[in-house]
C-alpha cells in the first residue's frame, strides 16, 4: 500500500507486509519512516491512498467509518507510547471504556476489568485518577484497556518508551502471552532490546 | 446489546463526562440557565403583561354579541334554537323584560329588575335546568346586597303582582356585569308568548365576533328589524388583536436575539472544550469509537447540562417575578422557553461535536 498526507511526499510507497497469529512482530527503523503511520494504517484509523488493508483476507478500504470503528473496538487492542488514559476518569473507567464502542454491559468488562487489573497488578488503583499512577502503572492500566476485549491483534507504539526495565519487562511478557494465545502483536519500537526479543523485525 | 441498554450507557457516559469537566460544564449550564431567566425576565415579563391585558380586554367581552330587542320587535326565544346552527358560539342566553320586584320582607325597599331567562347553559352561572322551579329566582350579590338579603333566600313581589322565591346566587360572568343587580327566572319552557329583550351570545374566539354577529343578524326572525340593536366587541377584538400582534412580534424577536446570542456562546465554549481535549477524542476514535457516537455522546451531554441549566433558568426567573410582583407567564410559556433552551443548545454543539468526531488518532496521540 502507499499512503501520504494530501501535497506532501508519500511515507510509505507500495509498501507490503503480512503479519500471522501467535507472532510479535517488531516495526524498526529511524524516526521519520513512517512507523506510527503504519501502526495506524493497519488499526484502520488511516486509509490508504492505494493498496489495501486485509485482515482475515477481508479487504478492509472500503468499510465505512462506524464498521472500521466496530472492527478497531472489536478486533484490535491499542497501546500507545504514553499511555493515553484520560485524566479526567478513575482507572476503572479507563480500562472499562471500550465497553461502550463494543455494545458490551459494563458490567460484564467490569468483572473482566478487574480480573486483568489484579494480573497485573494495579487492581489495588482502581478508583485512582491516572494522575496518581506511575508511569509503569499508568502503561500496565493501559495494557489492561488493551486486552480486555481479547484482541485478535494488538498494536502497540513504543509501548516501553517511558518505562523502567522491570515495567517494560512486564509489557513485554505480556505481548508474548497474547501471542501464545494466538493473537497477532505488532509493536512499533526504537527500543532494540525490545525488537530483539520479538519473533520477527520488519525493517522501515 | 439492544437501543435501550445501547441508549442508556450513552446517557451514562455522557454524564460522567459532565461530571469529569465540572468547570465547562458548569459554565455552559449557566450560559443556558442566564439564557432562560434573561428570556423569561424580559419576554416572559412581556408576555405576562400581554396576557393580564389580554385578560383585561377579553373580562370587557372581547367576544360578546349582546342583541337589545324593544317588546315590537317581536323577538322571541325560539332563537335560540336558530342560533345552533350557527358554528364558533360558546354561550347563548335570552332575557325577557326586566320588571321590578322588592324584597317582600321589606315593603318599600329598594327595586331590582327581575328577568326570565331561557339558555342551554344555565349550569354555568350555576342555575337549575328552565321549567323545573318556574317561580324560583336567582340573585347576584349585588341584587342580593339591594335586595337587603344576607342569604340567598327570601322572598320577592314584583311591581305586577308576582311572586317569586330566591333559591340560590347567581356567579355573574363579566359578559353579564353589565345586567348588574341580576335576579333570573329560569323559564318554564313555555315560549311561544314570550318575548325576548336582550340575547347574548358568546363567539369561541374574538376573530369570530364579526362572522358570528352576521350570521346571528339573518337568523332573527322579527317582525319589525327596526326595533333591533344589535352592538358587538368587535372593535376591542380588533384591540386585541392589536396588543397581541405588537406585544408576541416584540417578544418573539427578542427570543430571537437571546437565543442565537447564547448559541454561538455555547458553540465558542463547546469549540474550546473540543481544541482542550482533542486527545481524548483521538483517544476514543483509535479505541473504537465511531464518529457518530462521538457526536452522539457531546450532544447528549450538551442536551442533558441544558435541561438542568433551563429548570435552574426557570425557577430562578419565576421566583424574581413572584418576589417583584410581576404577572407569571403560563406554564406552557415556561416550558416553551425550556424546550427551546434544550433544543437551541443542542444544536449550537453540532458543529463542535463533528469537529470532535473528525480528530485525528495519529495527531492526536502522537508523542514528540
Amino acid at each position: 500500500m502507499t499512503f501520504g498526507y494530501e501535497h506532501q511526499t508519500p511515507i510509505l510507497t507500495d509498501w507490503s507486509a503480512s503479519f500471522n497469529a501467535g507472532e510479535v512482530v517488531a516495526i524498526t527503523g529511524p524516526s521519520g519512516r513512517g512507523k506510527s503511520t503504519l501502526l495506524y494504517l493497519l488499526g484502520l484509523m488511516l486509509r490508504p491512498v492505494s493498496g489495501e488493508v486485509t485482515i482475515d483476507g477481508s479487504p478492509t478500504s472500503r468499510l465505512r467509518d462506524f464498521q472500521r470503528a466496530k472492527f478497531r473496538a472489536n478486533t484490535f487492542g491499542f497501546v500507545f507510547q504514553d499511555a493515553a488514559l484520560d485524566s479526567t476518569r478513575t482507572v476503572l473507567d479507563n480500562v472499562i471504556e471500550t465497553a461502550l464502542y463494543r455494545d458490551e454491559p459494563r458490567a460484564a468488562a467490569r468483572a473482566r476489568a478487574l480480573e486483568l487489573m489484579s494480573q497485573f497488578g494495579v487492581d489495588m488503583r482502581a478508583t485512582a485518577k491516572p494522575g496518581q499512577v506511575s508511569g509503569g502503572q499508568a502503561q500496565r492500566i493501559a495494557l489492561c484497556r488493551a486486552l480486555i476485549n481479547s484482541p485478535k491483534i494488538l498494536l502497540a507504539d513504543e509501548p516501553t518508551g517511558n518505562l523502567d526495565p522491570a515495567s517494560a519487562e512486564i509489557v513485554v511478557d505480556a505481548f508474548h502471552h497474547q501471542a501464545r494465545l494466538g493473537a497477532t502483536v505488532i509493536v512499533v519500537t526504537h527500543d532494540p532490546a525490545l525488537a530483539i526479543r520479538c519473533d520477527r523485525k520488519v525493517e522501515l | 446489546m439492544n437501543a435501550a441498554r445501547r441508549l442508556a450507557a450513552l446517557v451514562r457516559e455522557s454524564l460522567a463526562t459532565a461530571r469529569s469537566q465540572p468547570v465547562a460544564s458548569l459554565v455552559t449550564l449557566v450560559m443556558v440557565a442566564g439564557m432562560c431567566s434573561t428570556v423569561l425576565l424580559t419576554t416572559g415579563r412581556t408576555v405576562g403583561a400581554e396576557q393580564a391585558i389580554l385578560g383585561s380586554i377579553d373580562s370587557a367581552g372581547t367576544r360578546s354579541i349582546v342583541v337589545r330587542a324593544d317588546a315590537e320587535a317581536g323577538l322571541s326565544p325560539s332563537v335560540l334554537e336558530n342560533l345552533k346552527n350557527i358554528e364558533g358560539i360558546e354561550w347563548s342566553a335570552a332575557f325577557g323584560p326586566a320588571t321590578d320586584a322588592v324584597n317582600a320582607a321589606i315593603p318599600g325597599g329598594a327595586k331590582v329588575p327581575v328577568r326570565r331567562i331561557w339558555s342551554d347553559f344555565l349550569a354555568t352561572l350555576p342555575v337549575p335546568d328552565s321549567g323545573e322551579f318556574a317561580r324560583s329566582a336567582w340573585a347576584s350579590q349585588d341584587a342580593l346586597d339591594s335586595l337587603g338579603l344576607s342569604a340567598p333566600s327570601g322572598g320577592l313581589i314584583g311591581t305586577s303582582g308576582e311572586d317569586f322565591s330566591v333559591q340560590g346566587q347567581l356567579n355573574t360572568p363579566s359578559y353579564l356585569a353589565f345586567l348588574e343587580p341580576l335576579v333570573v327566572v329560569p323559564s318554564d319552557g313555555s315560549t311561544e308568548s314570550a318575548r325576548v329583550s336582550v340575547l347574548i351570545v358568546i363567539a369561541t374566539r374574538p376573530d369570530l365576533v364579526g362572522p358570528v354577529a352576521d350570521a346571528l343578524k339573518s337568523l332573527l326572525a322579527v317582525d319589525d328589524p327596526s326595533k333591533l340593536t344589535v352592538t358587538t366587541s368587535e372593535g376591542l377584538a380588533s384591540l386585541r388583536a392589536v396588543v397581541e400582534g405588537t406585544l408576541g412580534s416584540y417578544g418573539r424577536n427578542l427570543i430571537l436575539i437571546v437565543f442565537s446570542m447564547t448559541s454561538v456562546l455555547v458553540a465558542a465554549i463547546l469549540y474550546g472544550l473540543v481544541m482542550l481535549r482533542r486527545k481524548d477524542f483521538g483517544r476514543r476514535r483509535a479505541l473504537g469509537a465511531s464518529q457518530r457516537l462521538i457526536v452522539a455522546l457531546l450532544l447528549v451531554q450538551v442536551g442533558a447540562l441544558a435541561f438542568f441549566g433551563s429548570v435552574v433558568g426557570s425557577s430562578v426567573a419565576a421566583a424574581a417575578l413572584a418576589i417583584s410582583g410581576d404577572p407569571l407567564p403560563r406554564p406552557d410559556f415556561f416550558a416553551a422557553v425550556g424546550v427551546l433552551a434544550v433544543f437551541v443548545s443542542t444544536l449550537a454543539a453540532v458543529l463542535p461535536a463533528l469537529a470532535a468526531a473528525r480528530r485525528d488518532p495519529l495527531k492526536e496521540l502522537r508523542v514528540p
